[in-house]
Protein backbone atom coordinates (compact mmCIF):
# COMPACT_ATOMS: atom_id res chain seq x y z
CA UNK A 1 0.00 0.00 0.00
CA UNK A 2 1.29 3.31 -1.04
CA UNK A 3 2.59 5.33 2.50
CA UNK A 4 0.16 8.68 2.62
CA UNK A 5 -1.23 10.91 5.35
CA UNK A 6 -3.01 9.48 7.82
CA UNK A 7 -2.01 5.75 6.97
CA UNK A 8 -1.41 3.84 10.43
CA UNK A 9 2.31 2.20 10.61
CA UNK A 10 2.37 -1.39 10.71
CA UNK A 11 2.41 -2.70 14.73
CA UNK A 12 5.29 -4.05 16.07
CA UNK A 13 4.73 -6.32 19.33
CA UNK A 14 7.73 -6.90 21.43
CA UNK A 15 6.26 -10.00 23.03
CA UNK A 16 7.27 -9.75 26.97
CA UNK A 17 10.12 -7.96 27.53
CA UNK A 18 13.19 -9.94 28.91
CA UNK A 19 14.83 -9.11 32.39
CA UNK A 20 18.16 -11.41 30.71
CA UNK A 21 18.13 -8.59 27.60
CA UNK A 22 18.37 -5.92 30.36
CA UNK A 23 21.63 -7.06 32.11
CA UNK A 24 23.22 -7.28 28.30
CA UNK A 25 21.87 -4.09 27.77
CA UNK A 26 23.22 -3.15 31.38
CA UNK A 27 26.76 -4.68 30.38
CA UNK A 28 26.70 -2.90 27.02
CA UNK A 29 26.18 0.31 28.07
CA UNK A 30 27.91 0.09 31.24
CA UNK A 31 25.09 1.34 33.36
CA UNK A 32 25.75 0.90 36.97
CA UNK A 33 21.31 1.44 37.63
CA UNK A 34 20.51 -1.44 39.57
CA UNK A 35 17.12 -1.25 38.72
CA UNK A 36 18.05 -2.71 35.36
CA UNK A 37 19.18 -5.85 36.97
CA UNK A 38 19.16 -6.55 40.76
CA UNK A 39 15.01 -7.21 42.00
CA UNK A 40 15.77 -5.91 45.65
CA UNK A 41 16.63 -2.66 44.32
CA UNK A 42 14.05 -1.88 42.32
CA UNK A 43 11.93 -3.39 45.75
CA UNK A 44 13.96 -1.17 47.83
CA UNK A 45 12.97 2.04 45.62
CA UNK A 46 9.08 1.40 46.31
CA UNK A 47 8.79 0.68 42.44
CA UNK A 48 7.69 -2.86 42.72
CA UNK A 49 9.62 -5.92 42.06
CA UNK A 50 10.64 -6.54 38.58
CA UNK A 51 13.52 -4.57 36.58
CA UNK A 52 12.66 -1.98 34.98
CA UNK A 53 13.89 -1.63 30.95
CA UNK A 54 16.40 0.62 29.61
CA UNK A 55 14.65 3.89 28.04
CA UNK A 56 17.18 3.28 24.87
CA UNK A 57 15.70 -0.07 24.59
CA UNK A 58 12.02 1.60 24.46
CA UNK A 59 13.45 3.60 21.69
CA UNK A 60 14.54 0.66 19.71
CA UNK A 61 11.34 -1.23 19.82
CA UNK A 62 9.99 1.58 18.33
CA UNK A 63 12.34 2.23 15.71
CA UNK A 64 12.50 -1.39 14.65
CA UNK A 65 8.81 -0.74 13.89
CA UNK A 66 10.21 2.13 11.46
CA UNK A 67 12.61 0.00 9.77
CA UNK A 68 9.68 -3.18 9.20
CA UNK A 69 8.13 -0.17 7.57
CA UNK A 70 10.40 1.38 5.61
CA UNK A 71 11.93 -2.15 4.63
CA UNK A 72 15.54 -0.41 5.38
CA UNK A 73 17.60 0.33 8.08
CA UNK A 74 18.72 3.18 6.59
CA UNK A 75 15.68 5.03 6.22
CA UNK A 76 15.15 6.91 9.61
CA UNK A 77 16.35 10.55 9.56
CA UNK A 78 15.28 11.84 12.53
CA UNK A 79 13.64 10.30 16.34
CA UNK A 80 12.45 12.67 18.66
CA UNK A 81 10.29 11.39 21.97
CA UNK A 82 9.69 11.59 25.81
CA UNK A 83 9.66 8.65 27.81
CA UNK A 84 6.17 8.84 30.14
CA UNK A 85 6.20 5.99 32.19
CA UNK A 86 8.61 3.39 33.79
CA UNK A 87 8.55 -0.30 31.69
CA UNK A 88 8.95 -3.71 33.52
CA UNK A 89 10.20 -7.21 32.84
CA UNK A 90 7.26 -9.40 31.21
CA UNK A 91 5.55 -5.95 29.63
CA UNK A 92 3.90 -6.78 26.59
CA UNK A 93 4.43 -3.44 24.34
CA UNK A 94 2.90 -2.30 21.21
CA UNK A 95 4.89 -0.25 18.95
CA UNK A 96 3.11 1.72 16.58
CA UNK A 97 2.48 5.03 14.81
CA UNK A 98 0.73 7.43 12.37
CA UNK A 99 2.14 9.48 8.93
CA UNK A 100 1.20 13.14 9.81
CA UNK A 101 2.42 14.33 6.91
CA UNK A 102 4.59 13.28 3.41
CA UNK A 103 7.35 15.90 2.11
CA UNK A 104 9.66 15.41 -0.19
CA UNK A 105 10.23 11.96 -0.04
CA UNK A 106 10.10 12.17 3.69
CA UNK A 107 7.15 10.29 5.72
CA UNK A 108 6.80 12.64 9.24
CA UNK A 109 4.90 10.18 11.62
CA UNK A 110 3.67 10.51 15.23
CA UNK A 111 5.01 7.22 16.63
CA UNK A 112 4.23 5.98 20.06
CA UNK A 113 4.91 2.18 22.37
CA UNK A 114 1.92 1.23 24.62
CA UNK A 115 1.61 -1.12 27.25
CA UNK A 116 -2.27 -2.19 26.70
CA UNK A 117 -4.32 1.46 26.90
CA UNK A 118 -0.83 3.39 28.44
CA UNK A 119 1.31 5.26 26.67
CA UNK A 120 5.18 4.47 27.82
CA UNK A 121 6.67 6.28 25.10
CA UNK A 122 5.58 9.20 22.49
CA UNK A 123 7.13 10.83 19.79
CA UNK A 124 8.21 11.92 16.44
CA UNK A 125 9.92 10.67 13.32
CA UNK A 126 11.09 11.15 9.86
CA UNK A 127 11.65 8.67 7.88
CA UNK A 128 12.40 8.34 3.73
CA UNK A 129 10.36 6.83 1.80
CA UNK A 130 12.00 6.05 -0.96
CA UNK A 131 12.50 2.36 -1.54
CA UNK A 132 9.69 1.52 1.05
CA UNK A 133 6.89 -1.32 0.09
CA UNK A 134 3.84 0.22 -1.69
CA UNK B 1 19.11 21.08 47.54
CA UNK B 2 22.92 21.66 45.66
CA UNK B 3 22.67 24.02 42.56
CA UNK B 4 23.65 21.71 39.21
CA UNK B 5 23.19 25.23 36.94
CA UNK B 6 27.02 25.31 36.91
CA UNK B 7 26.87 22.12 34.86
CA UNK B 8 26.00 24.43 31.45
CA UNK B 9 28.98 24.48 29.19
CA UNK B 10 30.64 21.32 30.67
CA UNK B 11 32.43 19.53 27.72
CA UNK B 12 32.79 15.75 27.67
CA UNK B 13 36.49 14.46 27.14
CA UNK B 14 35.01 12.71 23.81
CA UNK B 15 36.53 10.12 22.10
CA UNK B 16 36.09 8.06 19.17
CA UNK B 17 33.60 4.94 18.80
CA UNK B 18 33.68 1.86 16.46
CA UNK B 19 30.19 0.30 15.90
CA UNK B 20 31.88 -2.83 15.97
CA UNK B 21 29.84 -5.65 14.18
CA UNK B 22 29.56 -8.15 17.19
CA UNK B 23 28.82 -4.94 19.37
CA UNK B 24 26.11 -3.95 16.71
CA UNK B 25 25.23 -8.10 16.50
CA UNK B 26 24.57 -8.02 20.53
CA UNK B 27 22.77 -4.82 20.58
CA UNK B 28 20.22 -5.32 18.11
CA UNK B 29 19.53 -8.77 19.92
CA UNK B 30 19.31 -7.04 22.99
CA UNK B 31 15.95 -4.75 21.62
CA UNK B 32 14.23 -7.58 19.46
CA UNK B 33 15.67 -6.61 15.81
CA UNK B 34 17.20 -9.46 13.65
CA UNK B 35 20.81 -8.66 13.91
CA UNK B 36 21.07 -10.66 10.37
CA UNK B 37 18.92 -8.29 8.63
CA UNK B 38 21.30 -5.77 8.44
CA UNK B 39 23.97 -5.24 6.24
CA UNK B 40 26.24 -1.96 5.88
CA UNK B 41 23.83 0.64 7.68
CA UNK B 42 23.85 0.21 11.33
CA UNK B 43 20.42 0.22 13.35
CA UNK B 44 19.36 3.98 14.27
CA UNK B 45 19.82 3.74 18.04
CA UNK B 46 23.67 3.49 17.57
CA UNK B 47 23.42 7.35 17.40
CA UNK B 48 22.85 6.87 21.04
CA UNK B 49 24.48 3.90 21.88
CA UNK B 50 27.75 5.83 19.96
CA UNK B 51 27.21 8.75 21.59
CA UNK B 52 27.01 7.27 25.33
CA UNK B 53 29.65 4.79 24.49
CA UNK B 54 32.46 7.35 23.26
CA UNK B 55 31.01 10.53 25.24
CA UNK B 56 34.88 10.06 27.24
CA UNK B 57 33.18 9.13 30.66
CA UNK B 58 31.51 6.22 32.12
CA UNK B 59 27.36 6.81 32.60
CA UNK B 60 28.47 6.34 36.80
CA UNK B 61 31.36 9.21 36.29
CA UNK B 62 28.56 11.07 34.74
CA UNK B 63 25.42 10.66 37.03
CA UNK B 64 28.50 11.33 39.99
CA UNK B 65 28.76 14.99 38.64
CA UNK B 66 25.22 15.30 37.82
CA UNK B 67 24.34 14.19 42.03
CA UNK B 68 23.78 10.49 42.11
CA UNK B 69 25.20 7.64 43.16
CA UNK B 70 24.20 4.61 44.86
CA UNK B 71 22.14 5.78 47.50
CA UNK B 72 20.09 8.79 45.81
CA UNK B 73 17.65 8.28 44.00
CA UNK B 74 18.45 7.36 40.30
CA UNK B 75 18.73 8.68 36.67
CA UNK B 76 15.75 8.35 34.34
CA UNK B 77 15.95 8.57 30.54
CA UNK B 78 12.95 11.87 29.68
CA UNK B 79 13.67 12.71 25.95
CA UNK B 80 15.80 11.84 23.34
CA UNK B 81 16.43 13.13 19.60
CA UNK B 82 18.09 11.67 17.12
CA UNK B 83 19.27 13.40 13.82
CA UNK B 84 20.74 11.73 11.40
CA UNK B 85 22.45 13.10 8.06
CA UNK B 86 23.62 9.97 6.92
CA UNK B 87 22.96 6.40 7.74
CA UNK B 88 25.83 4.84 10.51
CA UNK B 89 27.86 1.66 9.20
CA UNK B 90 28.65 -0.98 11.00
CA UNK B 91 32.65 -1.39 11.05
CA UNK B 92 32.63 2.95 10.78
CA UNK B 93 34.63 4.40 13.49
CA UNK B 94 32.83 8.25 14.56
CA UNK B 95 34.33 10.91 16.37
CA UNK B 96 32.54 11.73 19.54
CA UNK B 97 31.94 15.46 21.04
CA UNK B 98 29.31 16.37 23.64
CA UNK B 99 28.08 19.49 25.69
CA UNK B 100 25.70 20.03 28.17
CA UNK B 101 23.21 22.71 27.04
CA UNK B 102 21.16 22.99 29.74
CA UNK B 103 19.71 22.36 33.40
CA UNK B 104 16.26 22.85 34.69
CA UNK B 105 15.01 22.37 38.05
CA UNK B 106 11.63 21.25 37.80
CA UNK B 107 8.90 19.27 40.29
CA UNK B 108 6.37 16.45 39.30
CA UNK B 109 3.76 14.80 41.56
CA UNK B 110 5.34 11.31 41.30
CA UNK B 111 8.61 11.98 41.13
CA UNK B 112 8.82 15.54 43.24
CA UNK B 113 11.84 18.00 42.94
CA UNK B 114 14.21 17.09 40.06
CA UNK B 115 16.92 18.65 37.65
CA UNK B 116 16.12 17.75 33.60
CA UNK B 117 19.95 17.64 32.60
CA UNK B 118 20.34 17.83 28.51
CA UNK B 119 23.56 17.29 26.67
CA UNK B 120 24.03 17.40 23.06
CA UNK B 121 26.58 14.84 21.38
CA UNK B 122 27.51 15.54 17.73
CA UNK B 123 29.29 12.37 15.67
CA UNK B 124 31.48 13.23 12.87
CA UNK B 125 33.65 10.86 10.55
CA UNK B 126 37.81 11.59 11.25
CA UNK B 127 37.69 14.28 8.67
CA UNK B 128 35.46 16.65 11.16
CA UNK B 129 31.97 15.78 9.00
CA UNK B 130 28.94 15.97 11.07
CA UNK B 131 27.17 12.58 10.77
CA UNK B 132 24.66 12.35 13.63
CA UNK B 133 23.34 14.50 16.81
CA UNK B 134 21.77 13.02 19.79
CA UNK B 135 20.53 14.88 22.44
CA UNK B 136 19.52 13.63 25.56
CA UNK B 137 17.44 14.56 28.50
CA UNK B 138 18.00 13.00 31.63
CA UNK B 139 16.31 13.12 34.88
CA UNK B 140 17.59 13.33 37.59
CA UNK B 141 15.53 13.22 41.24
CA UNK B 142 16.32 15.19 44.25
CA UNK B 143 15.55 14.68 47.24
CA UNK B 144 14.12 17.90 49.66
CA UNK B 145 16.87 18.77 52.02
Amino acid sequence: MKPQVGMALPELETGPVSAEKMKQVALFLDDPNPIHFDPDAVRGMGLGDRPINQGPSGMGYVLNMLIGFSGRADAVRRFECRLNGNVFAGDELTAGGTISAIDDGLARCDVWLRRGDETVLSGTAVVALEGSPE
Amino acid sequence: MDDYSGLVGFRFPGGDYRIQPHRHWLACDAIGANPRTFRQAAHPLFAYYAAVGGMGMSLESLFEICGAGPDTPQPMLGETSLDLERPLSIGATYRVSGTIVDVRRRSGQRIGPMDLITAVFELSEPDGQEHARCRIVFVFPRQPS
